[in-house]
């Protein structure tokens, strides 16, 4: 266990593009996923969908370095339809529909031994994830969908797009 | 050659006192009871539209059950068949069929949604597997007290020994599971830097308070680092001999205790700590249950019993 440590802390961002039927605007959604726990609060219970998203990761980074050349991955198609599911029961009318789904992967850097990271800091972050956790976040949609490995700055967390599938 | 044979026929074909196997079967189905009580959301881990693998072009059972629109109910089947596995193997009920139908339905769990599962899935199905061979029911159990009831009348209930072998195999698993782990560890070049425990328990995934560990204790992380890659090397070797094997497991117990305080890894230190319960001197097992009677004012009923076997 913990043969190869992680040197950051880990975080998985779901976002979806919905469009109402007769309505041209695509609005876009984002909700955290992982960790599934608030990480200012002692952690006292194990999430089981913490590691299911964990063991999709790591799959999909065993199967990037045994397939270099393939385009496509179903690795994170599990999470994308878990959660999208049940954003579809939780938040769209039966005149909604979800258009795309992406999946962000985010990391920030754990400081080395002998430092750590500020209070301020941490509670800048905290409170970012803190409204993904309240319910999915609208955002203004992009003027065009990202391509896969594109990246995006929220704080101090580092996202980059792992997953994206137009239905 | 004879010597070296009736060694070898000892070694793991003893016969010992089936109250280890009864102590192992309960520890091990408690565990497993707790784990399926983590995976009790059937919409998440056991229907098809939750957090599972489809696999779509695989063939066999699951493909069949998808095809066939039977996935959520054999997804919430399997589940229910696992729970009643896992429940009647720890309390002993129809032993001989709950033992094997719980590491069947954990390898069936694999090919359903392994993405749940850990490496403390993988020690249990071993663990398993080592005490199917075993006669784990006959003590403690609720086999063993039906049994009883039935014979009241008659002639005292005779305890079968049982064999050394699956215990044996036991160790050895466990002996290979932490020697595997400090073998990779010592490839990485954090585990050799002293920093390893140190981004472990700073990680927002594992640590259990939200800090992580206060700056001040830096130095003894980087000690635990090493301490840990060096007890897992050495406790294997550590096993051959009594007096080293109970440093070895005495540091295995504080160090799987301060882990389960400072990081939250789910069911992996339950596991690994009931697998402790295989180093246990086979024979001391009914001793001690005894006297733990005798201490609770109990009369110690079955080690009568046991003493009418032990004689034979």
């Amino acid at each position: 266990m913990f043969s190869n440590p992680v040197t950051a802390d880990q975080y998985v961002r779901v976002a979806y593009y919905v469009t109402s039927q007769g309505a041209g605007r695509v609005r876009v959604f984002r909700e955290l996923a992982l960790p599934g726990q608030p990480e200012d609060r002692a952690r006292l219970v194990h999430m089981f969908r913490d590691k299911a998203i964990l063991n999709s990761l790591e799959a999909l980074v065993v199967d990037r370095l045994e397939h270099p050349d393939a385009e496509r991955f179903a690795d994170l198609e599990p999470i994308a339809a878990s959660f999208g599911n049940r954003f579809r029961a939780a938040y769209l009318t039966p005149y909604e529909a979800i258009t795309r789904t992406e999946i962000w992967f985010g990391r920030a850097q754990t400081p080395p031994t002998g430092e750590r990271l500020t209070n301020s800091h941490l509670q800048e972050r905290w409170a970012l994830l803190q409204r993904y956790r309240d319910g999915p976040v609208d955002v203004p949609p992009p003027i065009t969908p990202p391509q896969l490995g594109a990246l995006q700055g929220e704080s101090d967390i580092v996202w980059r797009l792992e997953y994206a599938q137009n239905q | 050659m004879s010597i070296f044979l009736e060694r070898w026929d000892r070694f793991w074909f003893a016969p010992i006192p089936p109250h280890v196997y009864a102590l192992l079967r309960i520890a091990f189905g408690l565990v497993g009871c707790g784990t399926l009580f983590g995976l009790r959301d059937l919409p998440t881990f056991w229907f098809l539209d939750g957090l599972v693998p489809l696999h779509l072009g695989a063939v066999g059972p699951k493909q069949y059950l998808i095809t066939h629109g039977l996935g959520h109910a054999a997804g919430a089947a399997l589940y229910v068949v696992t729970s009643v596995s896992f429940v009647a193997m720890t309390i002993g009920f129809q032993t001989r069929i709950a033992v094997p139908a719980a590491l069947f339905t954990s390898l069936a769990q694999v090919a359903w949604n392994y993405l749940p599962l850990s490496g403390a899935d993988a020690a249990m199905r071993v663990f398993l597997f080592c005490l199917v061979w075993s006669d784990s029911g006959s003590v403690w159990s609720v086999d063993a007290w039906s049994a009883a009831r039935r014979k009241v009348a008659g002639p005292p209930t005779v305890v079968e020994r049982s064999l050394f072998a699956p215990l044996r195999l036991i160790r050895f698993q466990v002996a290979l599971i932490y020697l595997n782990a400090g073998m990779w560890k010592i490839f990485n070049p954090y585990w050799r830097n002293g920093s390893a425990v140190h981004y472990v328990v700073q990680s927002n995934i594992y640590r259990r308070l939200p800090h992580g560990m206060p700056l001040g204790f830096d130095h003894v992380v980087s000690l635990l680092t090493y301490g840990t890659l060096a007890w897992e090397l050495s406790f294997a070797f550590l096993l051959l001999f009594a007096r080293t094997r109970r440093i070895a497991l005495v540091a295995g117990i504080l160090i799987h205790l301060g882990m389960l305080l400072t990081i939250e890894v789910g069911p992996f230190h339950f596991i690994m700590l009931a697998s402790y319960l295989a180093f246990l001197e086979p024979d001391a097992v009914p001793r001690l249950s005894r006297r733990l009677l005798t201490f609770l004012g109990r009369p110690p009923s079955v080690p009568a019993r046991l003493e009418t076997a032990a004689n034979q």
